[in-house]
């Protein structure tokens, strides 16, 4: 990122201006238009952060905290898990303004949210973060050490359908030694 | 929400029956209060929100990929070049 370029990350807020945001993905900027607010203020079923640059809205990642849990589950790895549904991040959306591409927003974006999940490690409980992997974003996920989960239910709705892919919360720890 | 009641019959996971009850112990409300409070939330939600454009709570894997994804959780798996470099920028 260019040393001039002043970025914070934050929760979106209510007041930000969310109608010029451009990344030339119709599908994201639509959600990120007209839903993101909704779904965090009204709804509380997911949380946008932003990279706020100056005022201007650089980028967005959209989290979830969710779950997730095999269909059947043989004993043998079933005495290896918990009992319950493992709980994870979950990293929906992510996308960067036109204006501010290529000048690596997305990757401060996924750093944080990365951080974030460390820090639901230690409030709440994480062992993970979930990407819900565009197929143009899958090899760059892969290099990031995230493998491909098949999925039964539960897949995000969009189009084309993001392959959803899963990073331990350790390695991420690991990293940042 | 009509006072008028009828009866449901749905399947549901083991997990989320344990959840229920485990809600219904420590809070003293009923199964059908939660039940109809949840599903009165989740159609609000997509009358507002079109169905795409909600995260699912939960993600049900594949029993291989279950298996695979807790080989990963045991291990002690070092991050790759790329990832180490993304969590050390600033």
């Amino acid at each position: 990122m260019p040393d001039s370029l002043l970025v914070q990350v934050r929760r979106l807020e209510s007041h930000d201006d969310r109608s010029s945001f451009c990344s030339g993905d119709i599908e994201l900027d639509r959600f990120f238009q007209r839903f993101a607010g909704q779904n965090q203020f009204r709804h509380y079923v997911g949380t946008s952060y932003i990279a706020d640059c100056s005022g201007q809205i650089a980028g967005f990642a959209t989290v979830s905290s969710g779950e997730i849990t095999a269909e059947i589950l043989a004993g043998i790895v079933r005495k290896r898990l918990p009992d319950y549904p493992l709980p994870i991040l979950r990293l929906a959306r992510l996308a960067v303004d036109q204006r501010f591409q290529g000048q690596g927003i997305g990757k401060l974006l996924l750093k944080a949210m990365l951080e974030l999940a460390l820090q639901l490690r230690d409030q709440t409980g994480c062992i993970g973060v979930l990407v819900d992997a565009k197929p143009t974003a899958v090899d760059f996920y892969t290099k990031l050490g995230f493998q491909a989960l098949e999925s039964v239910s539960g897949e995000l709705g969009n189009r084309p359908e993001p392959l959803p892919m899963f990073l331990p919360i350790q390695t991420i720890a690991k990293a940042l030694v | 929400m009509s006072t008028t009641t009828t009866q449901i019959s749905a399947y549901i996971s083991e997990d989320t029956k344990g959840q229920i009850e485990s809600y219904v112990k420590r809070r003293g409300v009923t199964k059908a209060f939660i039940i109809e409070s949840a599903l009165q939330h989740f159609l609000q939600v997509l009358r507002e929100i079109p169905e795409d454009v909600i995260i699912p709570a939960r993600l049900v894997i594949t029993e291989s990929s279950m298996l695979k994804l807790a080989e990963r959780l045991e291990s002690d798996e070092e991050p790759t070049p790329a990832l180490r470099a993304l969590m050390a920028s600033k």
